[in-house]
Formats: structure tokens, C-alpha cells, sequence
């Protein structure tokens, strides 16, 4: 192996431009796929935080007595996928809007009676946090007594959970064409070398030499093509990663989310994936070309 | 012309024909090479010799009759044993067939190379037959490099 080894990179070496271009394709490759992947990965993350906040605001009817509210807080415990549920007065929610329009407190202080409703916030469990859920448990809630409305994201989450699908589907399919399109680079520069050759290639069947002799040393070319692609690759989305990440992270911090590089099993993976490329490659090329 | 590298090994050619489309290139040729015969097969340009050769080592395959190779019936051998029926043979070719890319040192390696020897006995090899023909001082040479006959030293000298 080690001789095959030894003549698969003396023929990268000898062969520099063809392989250079094969590689930076891979390299390309893996460069998009894994910015599509990482870019993925930290939407999901975020969602999923996003998710895990998900709050719903139970207002209720104006002059409700406190036995009522009371009532009401405890039918709500008994629902079940509730994790929390947290009384704000119309006071405290008024405070609350004056703290965060401090700069329009006259207006709110100008008012002659507070319009806001006493209001329940209630967390859900993790579970129950799927758009169905939401919703099933929005009008189990909405049909209480004392209930006037009951607000929370689902139109929002609903659509991001559509877009996100899409944009699973999408990278699904963007993924497998790159996958091909690189397949098909790195056969087709890989049978540029073989023709460029094909007087050794001939010269060498002729004294006897095995179809592995021939082949082997090109199915090493592809391995070492695909690694070195898609090192190159990560490592350009690494340094990406790093120069913009921390500039993300700050605006996110705020969001109580952070953003997160593959781990080094995906690394793997990826690695894994471009070297089964750049074998493919080799492949097809040589099933063709030592058929003739 | 052609030697048959290893011991009692024979080569019978029963009614041989090879036709190219609608062009004959060898009409029913029967022969019997025996071990150690030295054979010379001589003829006009066009007459056959060369194809009946490539015949021999399976560069083309016949179009009618029968080849034994010290008893492989070359209309039955399968792909994967032809690299060892060529191994039986020692050609020069008319070109020489050295690669140009590669220094006379690797051309003369390649074939013992391909032919799976170990890389100790490769070099050992390749340098003292490339002494016996005056060419050691060639070693890094490229076949373009080296006159007519040192190319034909070379393609001789190939093990």
C-alpha cells in the first residue's frame, strides 16, 4: 500500500494543475454545503430557544374579581403541558410599559385610567411546544371563564416552522447536487489524467500488470483529492466562522442564544463525505476508461 | 522474435484466422512452438506477423480457432489471468514502447513493478541489468533524451 501511496502522490505531484482543479472543486463543494449546513444548524438552535420561550398571554375580562381570578389560575394549573403560570396585574403591566418606553412616559402618565387587562403568562413544557400544541391548548384556554383573549406567536412560529421545513428540503436537494456536480468534476478531471496517460496505462497492461496495479494508485488520488478539499474547505468556513461569529454573538448574546461550529464528529462526517467524492470520482472514470 | 520465459512451456496455434471487418489479416495458421526452439517468422508488410503476435499475449482476441499458452487456452482465459499469460512474455516492441515521462531507471522498474516484485529486489535488479548493458550512468535519463540505440538498449534490457 505504501507503494501505491507513494505513486498516488507523485501523480498529484506530476499532475499538478488537473488535481489543483479537482481539489479547489471539492473544496468549493464542501465550502457551500457546510456554510448551507452550519448556517442550519445555529437557525435550529435558535429556534429551538426560541421555541423553549414560547409564552402565552391570557388576558382577562375587565373587573374580574379576584375569586374568578383565582378560579381561572387554578383551571389553568390543571391543564396539562403548562409549566408556569405567573399573575401580571394591570398595574404591573403598566409599570412594565413605562419602563420600556421611558422616553413616551408622559403619555402613559397623562392617562386618566389604566386600559390594560389583568393578565396570566403562561410557560409551556417543552413537549408542548409544536405549533398543534399551541394552538389545541390556546383554545382550551380561550374557553375558560374570565377569559377575554389569549395571544401568542402562532402565526409566527407557524410560518418559520413551514419556512423551516422548506429550507430543509431545500438543502437536502442543493446538497445532493453539489454532491453529483463534484462527482462528476472529479471523475471527469480524473479522466483527463488517465488520458493524458493512457500510453503508460496501455504499457503496463501490456507487461502484465493487474487491473488493481492500475487502479489502485487512482482510487488513492481521489481519497487524497477529497481530503485535502474538504480540509481546505472547513478550514475557509472556520476562519469565516470565526472573523463573523463574533460579531453575531454579541448582537445574540442579548437573546440569551449562541452560535456553534460542527462539532469534530461532523468534521468527520464531511471529511468522510468529500473523500467518498473524490473515490466516486475515480470510480467512474476508471470503470470507464479500463474497460476500453 | 518471441521466448517463452519459463521452462517446458509451449505454444500451439490451431487454425487460427483474424479478421479485421471485412479485411483478413491471418488465414488458418496452425503452428507448434516447442520449449527452446528459436523460431524466426519472416514476411512481406501486411502479411500478418505482427497480429500474429498480438495474438499470442491477447492484445487482440481471434476471430476463429484455438491458442495454447503453456496449456491456457486463450478463447477460455479470464480477464483476470491475462496480466499472468502476459508475464510469460518478453516483447520488444517496434517502438519500444518506453514512456517518455519516466526515467529510464522507472521504465525498466515498472515491469517488474507491475508484476508485483518486491522494491529491495526491483532496484537490485534494474541496476545491475541496466550495468551489464553500459547504461547505470543513464538512470535518471528520459527515454527522449537517449539516442535510437540506447533506446533499444533500454526496451531490451526491460526484465
Amino acid at each position: 500500500m505504501t507503494f501505491y501511496t507513494q505513486r498516488a502522490i507523485k501523480d498529484i505531484l506530476e499532475n499538478r494543475f488537473l488535481n489543483a482543479v479537482t481539489i479547489v472543486t471539492i473544496a468549493l463543494s464542501v465550502l457551500i454545503i457546510s456554510a448551507f449546513g452550519l448556517f442550519f444548524l445555529n437557525a435550529q438552535d435558535m429556534f429551538n430557544a426560541w421555541k423553549k420561550g414560547v409564552r402565552i398571554m391570557v388576558y382577562l375580562v375587565p373587573g374580574t374579581s379576584d375569586a374568578q381570578r383565582l378560579d381561572t389560575r387554578y383551571r389553568l394549573q390543571t391543564i396539562s403541558g403548562i409549566q408556569s403560570i405567573r399573575f401580571i396585574s394591570k398595574d404591573d403591566a403598566l409599570e412594565l410599559m413605562k419602563e420600556r418606553m421611558r422616553r413616551q412616559t408622559s403619555l402613559l402618565d397623562n392617562l386618566r385610567e389604566n386600559p390594560l387587562p389583568d393578565a396570566f403568562e403562561v410557560t409551556l413544557v417543552t413537549e408542548s411546544n409544536s405549533p398543534e400544541k399551541i394552538e389545541f391548548l390556546s383554545q382550551r384556554i380561550e374557553g375558560l371563564p374570565s377569559v377575554s383573549e389569549v395571544e401568542y406567536g402562532q402565526q409566527w412560529i407557524e410560518r418559520f416552522a413551514n419556512f423551516f421545513n422548506l429550507f430543509k428540503l431545500a438543502g437536502y436537494g442543493m446538497g445532493a447536487m453539489f454532491f453529483m456536480a463534484t462527482v462528476f468534476i472529479a471523475a471527469n478531471t480524473i479522466r483527463l489524467v488517465l488520458y493524458s496517460r493512457r500510453e503508460e496505462i496501455h504499457i503496463m497492461r501490456l507487461v502484465g500488470a493487474t487491473d488493481n496495479f492500475i487502479k489502485v494508485p487512482f482510487y488513492l488520488e481521489g481519497l487524497i483529492q477529497g481530503f485535502s478539499g474538504s480540509l481546505i474547505g472547513l478550514g475557509i468556513l472556520y476562519t469565516a466562522f470565526s472573523a463573523i461569529g463574533t460579531q453575531f454573538e454579541q448582537t445574540l448574546s442579548a437573546e440569551m442564544v449562541s452560535i456553534r461550529f460542527f462539532s469534530m464528529g461532523v468534521c468527520a462526517a464531511i471529511t468522510g463525505g468529500g473523500m467518498t467524492t473524490g473515490l466516486l470520482g475515480s470510480f467512474f472514470s476508471l470503470k470507464q476508461f479500463v474497460k476500453e | 522474435m518471441t521466448s517463452i520465459a519459463e521452462e517446458g512451456a509451449v505454444i500451439r496455434m490451431f487454425h487460427v484466422h483474424k479478421r479485421y471487418g471485412a479485411k483478413q489479416a491471418l488465414v488458418d495458421a496452425t503452428l507448434d512452438i516447442a520449449k527452446n526452439e528459436f523460431l524466426f517468422i519472416s514476411g512481406p508488410s501486411g502479411a500478418g506477423k505482427s497480429t500474429l503476435l498480438k495474438l499470442l499475449y491477447l492484445a487482440e482476441p481471434v476471430s476463429e480457432g484455438q491458442i495454447l499458452v503453456d496449456g491456457m487456452n486463450l478463447s477460455r482465459i479470464s480477464r483476470r489471468r491475462i496480466p499472468l499469460l502476459r508475464r510469460k512474455f518478453g516483447i520488444i516492441f517496434q517502438d519500444y514502447k518506453l514512456i517518455p515521462t519516466r526515467t529510464v531507471y522507472e521504465n525498466v522498474a515498472l515491469v517488474l513493478e507491475a508484476r508485483g516484485k518486491k522494491r529491495s529486489l526491483v532496484e537490485k535488479k534494474v541496476k545491475s541489468v541496466l550495468r551489464v548493458v553500459g547504461m547505470e550512468d543513464r538512470l535518471t535519463a528520459h527515454p527522449p533524451s537517449l539516442s535510437g540505440g540506447e533506446q533499444q538498449r533500454v526496451a531490451v534490457h526491460v526484465p
